[in-house]
């Protein structure tokens, strides 16, 4: 493999390791104050899952960067990690050293969070399956059969609260609105994907994968009765909100600067531990 | 030197005494993780994991190459390029499964939820009386049930 293609590999797993390492990272928060004692389990289980592939991806992308996965999970800058903007923030109530919870937590945005970027995860690893860098396909393979729990645990809770009356329902909505513009930030391009399309590592660029993903959504929208937050048009979709984009360039916002800090203080204070 | 003399299945049987950290009924060869055995300076394993995010790999591959020391070097490599499915599990590793009081998976790859031709017995009193209580449990390759017979909640190892 050339150089600058190896560069751009290296550059685009690390895209998905950070998308599954700060989702599992973020979901791991409902361990303990899940709405029930069966969802501290199931959430705690689903987020070691993603942190799991997220240290599969960054062990290929180390052999790809020469470094190691440990360096890479914590060891990088803020502004050198590239998962989208939307699965950065908290979804839990900010636990307050006082002992005293802050407001703000919300099962529905979580529970939608999920769900909805484990049906791009699904388009994304099933396109990867095709990937002509064997190490690549193989790992997704195994990823995608741990990930049918994580689609079905995620379909029946999505059904669960759209069908229930009054607040969860309500919640719901309203995160499926507020979560839009981000969720399609999920689509945004990792430099070099154009390269690594031509080169046969990648079927096709992470845009590409949107259309197949709304005709998803709009089916489970349909389904359990929730408004769909875009329009289909005659060849297309018609989207009203503008993407928000940037993660895939390394900018985030104030949720990560906080994440960030929880997330690296062990390494900062002893740099030789592992996990 | 010694690495010369050993066979490939005395490296077997030897790590047929390394047992899974988590269930300790169980050992690596009947669990099915070990994929390949090359004897040679070094002795080369291969072991496929259960789970990506299963915590005790690297104490399983810790564990394989302390017993295997005493034929020589050794090298475990943990390999992704094929996945690891239930199935692989043996028939003896079935019983093992159940020693531990875990239900072993159904055949056959991924099953969800179980169905009614083939149910999953409860492993303390044998009644196939069970429901499923949570896809996900303590560990990622565990789902937990609950028998309606002896009113016990118990573990099965995931089919995956």
């Amino acid at each position: 493999m050339r150089a600058e293609v190896t560069s751009a590999l290296g550059r685009y797993l690390l895209t998905i390791a950070d998308d599954e390492l700060i989702l599992g990272y973020r979901d791991s928060e409902w361990t303990g104050i899940a709405p029930l004692v069966e969802e501290d389990v199931a959430f705690s289980s689903l987020a070691q899952d993603e942190i799991g592939h997220a240290r599969l991806y960054y062990m290929l992308a180390a052999d790809l960067l020469a470094t190691d996965a440990d360096e890479l999970a914590l060891g990088r800058e803020p502004d050198d990690y590239y998962h989208a903007t939307v699965l950065e923030t908290r979804t839990t109530p900010k636990y307050d050293a006082s002992g005293a919870h802050r407001g703000g937590g919300d099962w529905a945005r979580a529970v939608a969070r999920r769900f909805l970027y484990d049906l791009f995860d699904d388009l994304r690893t099933e396109a990867l399956l095709r990937s002509s860098y064997a190490p690549l396909a193989g790992a997704v393979q195994k990823i995608r059969r741990e990930e049918q729990y994580h689609l079905r645990h995620g379909v029946a809770w999505w059904r669960a609260l759209a069908s229930a009356d009054g607040e969860a329902r309500v919640r719901l909505e309203g995160a499926l609105v507020a979560l839009w513009p981000g969720l399609l930030g999920l689509f945004e391009d990792a430099p070099g994907e154009d390269l690594l399309v031509s080169e046969g590592l990648l079927p096709h660029r992470t845009a590409d994968l949107r259309d197949a993903w709304l005709e998803r959504v709009q089916g489970h929208c349909d389904a359990a009765g929730l408004p769909f937050p875009s329009e289909r048009t005659g060849a297309g979709w018609s989207i009203a909100v503008p993407p928000e984009v940037g993660g895939r360039q390394g900018r985030h916002g104030p949720a990560w600067t906080e994440l960030y800090d929880d997330m690296t203080m062990v390494r900062r204070l002893e740099p030789e531990a592992v996990w | 030197m010694r690495a010369s003399a050993i066979t490939e299945a005395e490296i077997w049987e030897a790590l047929r005494e390394v047992p899974d950290p988590e269930i300790p009924t169980i050992n690596v060869v009947d669990l099915g993780i070990i994929r390949r055995v090359t004897v040679g300076d070094p002795i080369r394993v291969e072991m496929m994991p259960t789970f990506t995010g299963c915590p005790a790999i690297d104490m399983m591959r810790r564990d394989i190459e302390a017993r295997l020391s005493v034929f020589g070097p050794v090298e475990v490599v943990v390999v992704y390029d094929e996945a690891w499915t239930s199935d692989r599990i043996t028939p003896a590793g079935r019983e093992m499964l159940r020693a531990a009081e875990l239900a072993p998976p159904p055949r056959g790859g991924i099953r969800l939820t179980p169905v009614r031709a083939d149910p999953v017995p409860c492993p303390y009193c044998g009644s196939t009386d069970t429901q499923i209580e949570n896809l996900f449990g303590p560990t990622p390759c565990r789902s937990i049930f609950y028998c309606r017979a002896c009113r016990q909640p118990f573990e099965q190892f995931k089919a995956v």
